[in-house]
């Protein structure tokens, strides 16, 4: 119970020593990567309990009688927090190197908003109700403002304005979703299969709650047609897209439409509400539009924004098919997307750094210079076109398997189109750093920008090769979708 | 002695070495690695074992029977032979994709498992990308062209894959029955095999890589679909057909070619449609007679690359308009061409007349197949007439000499392999995995041949040398479709763009125009805000009152 707590309090406790050491650069990034790696050692020694059927639980605070702030490491839970608290160790050593790289302004309120942020994903991560969940899930909005709009020109105060709008507004869909339900119920628990005193409702309310919630979580999730925020909060500095709106953020959105299919209203219900046709409808439908816009995009990190609204819908898709391997293939896919699309965004911020260069038109013969980086954008490609040995084979064979499990076809045909479309629009750019533009000096990055690029494709290697690895994810996972579909 | 290895690990796990190594050394071991390889395959003794634990599934890395013996026996022989040609070059990414290439393919036919088999035809698409684009220049685009056809066909088959896998329950490789799957796992083989009109990566591919790495190219991927279908799907009829559609699609195309290896390249889609067509028929002596002309094939198309090879390598020209006169000048090549332009052709004595034999016999109850396939047979020998005459045969004055030592040897031990089969054929027999009853030597069938034979001889004497004069093409093939598919799906890219960003600012600018609207009933009127007042105080009671009553 205590490690629990402390893996949600340990982040938001750095962010008061941040602030204190702004004017001790080193020792304040010392603070966030002991943070860091502390938050992820709490978290990953929760995942024993947990796998072994006893997750650890508490409730801090009661707000009201059926409504308090309390958590419980459950298996879903632990997989995004462990991915995400992970993840957060490389991006704070890309930070320094990024931040200090360009001499940017305003570190430690970066730094400090960087704490508080995945503080607030480890509370909806281990969120053990919907009100909790919430609570931190605004947390996570209003701590990313700063970040999104961290460059104080014109276009990121306009791009952070579009996301606040975005996001609160999908805030106040679920605060609508969770008074109603606890208006009429009182108890908003997330329950395995779903909360039981919601089924009692008349089926007009639960499918009210059901898209309410679904409408307010698919924001943050890119869901078409709320996606537009994320292609607009590219200008925040790239370790913030990357962790941000590859990793916890955006995260944060499919986790909570994983956690109302699942744990609040329930598979039996999202199906038979007709909650699933619509959930399927628009997945498909983000990862085919989230594709094709990728193709049009000449900035890089635009291309990788659209690129993550394609993605992230594998993970509703997944969840949408009320199967025990699309579960699987969404739960995994948390993970295995996290580490191939951070080591994308990696790459752009090195390039950026390195060479000043964001469009992709310029980027003839940057793999001559820099051989390293671009070797793991393109295994980061390959990743993204699921495809062996990386991480993403994995979760498309059991998006694959979940689909003919629910009887259906169009996801398998929809993967296909999606792997040729993510072929189409990123091996062009590992072909023309390679084979085209004339090569001009050797650089690839500093060490602390190049070694999270390695790091993170690595990464998402190993998970693709190792599913073995004991307490990783596709342990995680494959024990969530049994606990779920005996 | 026997050994229980699977064989892609040679492969796979020699191939770095090639990287540590310099000159002569990295030529010894590229082909020693081919040799220790074909060396491992030839001593495997039969069984199934090598399990990993992968996802949920106990996967099977070694399954040694009849079938996947076969395939191993030629893929390991051709390395070799392909690695020797390779070997003269000093080109050492291409040794290693080449390598790997072939590891990956070997992998697959020796898996006993369809998720084993599923990762290796992905790799195998990864490598023989890396294969193409080794080069550079023009085969950049077309490697890239060629990935997305391979990424799609292998999206396709992963789908198919587990939809069998729910309906068998097991992930073992055999034959698949459903219908989503047998469509799907149908059409991701589809487009490694070449159905049409699935196959215009093949033409546009092979003839724009390294002359070396267009001889590995032209081995394995087509040959391992074939050998998925042997397991799959052996007996379909629609399948027997598409395979005569190849035949005769491919064999026409060739013959119009100006570009060498384009014309060999639309033969190997040719060609696998007779082995297509023989495993599509699915009688003992159909698929007996599909895998017979898989391993026939692959030793003449691989001395067909490796003869055209040394052509361009030593002129520098890969079109015949501007060739001729080559017979003297490279004898060894020559004479190695035209033992493989006859084997392919179906001439009596050399190996392709066995199993083309083989499939054309096995056709005889299905009339429309057997058509195409004498058709394509015909057309064949014409367009290799026309190859050998406009290259070998009459006179020109381009300078040419026979290539290296290493590259002679490689095309002389392939070129004797294709005769000795061909007249001692009961050596294929035995490996084949049914017994044969097929006898090339009755008269019926070298009746048979030699008319096709005479057939296409004669008209090539007679007009050959006029109307198949080498000139750029002007037909063109499926490309088309796929270039504007490419182009449609850009420009809807685009529109879909704006018509997103018209659509946000429409409804942003509604937002906005409401906002402005409702800002002119702020009247700042006492009077106005008291009859406001008024007005909702009255309907709100109304309200109350009615819900109490």
């Amino acid at each position: 119970m205590i490690v629990l707590l402390l893996a949600v309090a340990l982040p938001f406790l750095a962010v008061p020593v941040i602030l204190a050491l702004r004017r001790q650069p080193n020792p304040r990034e010392a603070a966030s990567l002991l943070a860091s790696v502390g938050t992820f050692v709490l978290v990953a020694s929760l995942i024993p309990s947990s796998l072994a059927g006893a997750p650890a639980a508490g409730d801090v605070v009661a707000v009201a009688p059926g409504l308090s702030i309390g958590f419980r490491a459950d298996l879903l839970g632990l997989l995004f927090a462990s991915v995400a608290s992970l993840l957060w160790i490389p991006t704070t050593v890309y930070s320094i190197g990024y931040m200090r790289g360009r001499k940017e302004h305003a570190q430690t309120r970066y730094f400090a908003c960087f704490a508080s942020v995945i503080g607030a994903t480890m509370g909806v991560a281990l969120a053990a109700n919907l009100f909790t969940l919430l609570v931190f899930y605004e947390i996570l909005t209003i701590s990313t403002y700063p970040l999104v709009a961290h460059e104080g020109t014109a276009e990121a105060h306009r791009a952070g304005r579009k996301y606040l709008i975005y996001t609160l507004g999908g805030g106040a869909a679920i605060l609508a979703g969770l008074a109603i339900s606890f208006g009429s119920t009182g108890d908003v628990a997330f329950v395995e299969g779903g909360n039981p005193s919601l089924a009692t409702l008349p089926p007009e309310t639960i499918q009210g709650i059901g898209a309410l919630l679904l409408a307010g979580f698919g924001v943050k999730a890119t869901l078409f047609p709320l996606q537009g925020w994320l292609p607009s909060a590219m200008v925040a500095p790239t370790p913030v897209s990357g962790l941000l709106h590859a990793v916890a953020v955006v995260k944060a959105g499919v986790f909570g439409i994983l956690r109302t299919v699942f744990f609040f209203v329930g598979p039996g219900l999202t199906g038979s509400l007709g909650l699933q046709s619509v959930l399927l409808t628009l997945a498909v439908a983000t990862i085919l539009y989230g594709s094709f816009l990728a193709l049009t995009q000449d900035n890089l990190k635009l291309r990788l924004a659209y690129s993550t609204i394609s993605q992230l819908s594998y993970i509703v898709l997944g969840a949408a098919l009320l199967s025990p391997a699309g579960l699987l293939g969404a739960a995994f896919h948390i993970a295995a997307h996290g580490f191939a699309k951070l080591s994308m965004f990696f790459v752009a911020g090195s390039i950026a750094l390195e060479t000043g260069k964001t469009r992709i038109s310029e980027l003839d013969g940057i793999g001559r210079r820099m051989p390293g980086t671009m070797v793991a954008f393109a295994i980061a490609a390959v990743a993204m076109a699921s495809l062996p040995p990386m991480a993403p084979f994995v979760s498309k064979w059991y998006l694959s398997v979940g689909a003919w499990e629910a009887g259906q076809w169009l996801p398998v045909l929809v993967l296909a189109i999606s792997s040729v479309l993510n072929v189409a629009y990123f091996f062009p750019i590992v072909v023309r750093a390679f084979f085209f533009g004339a090569p001009g000096g050797r650089g690839e990055g500093t060490r602390p920008v190049y070694g999270p690029v390695l790091a993170t494709a690595l990464g998402a290697l190993v998970l693709g090769v190792w599913t073995a690895l004991p307490f990783g994810p596709f342990e995680i996972a494959r024990s969530l979708a049994r606990g779920l579909f005996p | 002695m026997s050994v229980f290895v699977p064989p892609f690990l040679v492969y796979l796990l020699g191939a770095p070495l090639l990287l540590l190594l310099r000159g002569r050394a990295r030529q010894v071991c590229l082909v020693a690695l081919a040799a220790v390889g074909a060396a491992v395959t030839f001593l495997l003794g039969e069984g199934t074992g090598w399990s990993v634990r992968f996802m949920e599934y106990d996967l099977v890395l070694l399954r040694v029977d009849r079938l996947s013996l076969l395939m191993g026996y030629i893929f390991s022989l051709i390395t070799l032979l392909a690695a020797l040609y390779a070997a003269a070059f000093a080109r050492p990414r291409l040794h290693l994709y080449a390598l790997l290439y072939a590891g990956t393919n070997i992998g697959a036919v020796f898996a006993g498992d369809f998720v084993t088999l599923l990762l290796f035809w992905e790799l195998m698409a990864i490598t023989s990308t890396l294969l193409v684009w080794e080069l550079g220049a023009d085969a950049v685009p077309a490697g890239l062209r060629y990935l997305l056809f391979h990424v799609f066909g292998g999206a396709l088959l992963a789908g198919g894959i587990a939809a069998h896998f729910l309906e068998a329950g097991n992930l073992a490789v055999g034959p698949v029955s459903g219908g989503w799957s047998s469509v799907l796992i149908a059409l991701g083989a589809g487009v490694n095999v070449g159905f049409i009109p699935l196959h215009t990566w093949l033409p546009d591919t092979y003839p724009r890589a390294h002359i070396a790495s267009s001889v590995f190219l032209s081995v394995y991927t087509t040959k391992a679909a074939v050998y998925l279908f042997a397991r799959a799907q052996p007996g379909v009829e629609a399948i027997a057909l598409m395979g005569g559609v190849m035949a005769l699609y491919g064999v026409s195309f060739a013959l119009v070619q100006n570009n060498m290896r384009k014309l060999l390249s639309y033969h190997i889609v040719s060609q696998v449609g007779y082995m297509v067509a023989g495993v599509g028929l699915g009688t003992a002596a159909g698929v007996n007679g599909g895998m017979a002309h898989v391993f026939n094939h692959i030793l003449y198309k691989a001395l067909l690359f490796m003869a055209i090879g040394a052509v361009i390598h030593a002129t520098g020209r890969e079109t015949m308009d501007r060739l001729g006169g080559l017979g003297r000048k490279m004898p060894v090549t020559a004479a190695t061409f035209w033992v493989a332009a006859f084997a392919i052709s179906g001439v009596p004595g050399f190996n392709g007349y066995v199993s083309k034999g083989m499939v054309i016999d096995a056709a005889r109850d299905l009339l429309p197949l057997r058509i195409l396939l004498e058709a394509a047979a015909f057309g064949t020998f014409l367009s290799f007439l026309k190859v050998g005459y406009f290259v070998f045969l009459r006179p020109g004055e381009v300078e040419g000499r026979d290539p290296p030592a290493t590259m002679r040897v490689a095309q002389a031990s392939t070129a004797a392999l294709c005769v000795v089969i061909g007249l001692v054929p009961s050596l294929l027999f035995g490996l084949l995995p049914q017994g044969n009853t097929y006898d090339p030597w009755d008269p019926s069938h070298l009746l048979d041949a030699v008319l096709v034979l005479a057939a296409a001889a004669g008209t090539f004497l007679a007009v050959g040398r006029t109307w198949l004069l080498p000139h750029e093409p002007r037909v063109k093939d499926a490309d088309v479709a796929y270039l504007a598919t490419g182009r449609g799906t850009a420009a809807a890219a685009t529109a879909l763009l704006d018509t997103s960003r018209h659509v946000y600012q429409a409804f942003v600018a509604t937002i906005a125009r409401i906002g402005h609207a409702s800002r002119r009933s702020q009247t700042g009127d006492l009077n106005w805000n008291l009859v406001g007042l008024a007005i909702a105080l009255a309907l709100i009671v109304s309200w109350l009152l009615w819900e109490m009553a």
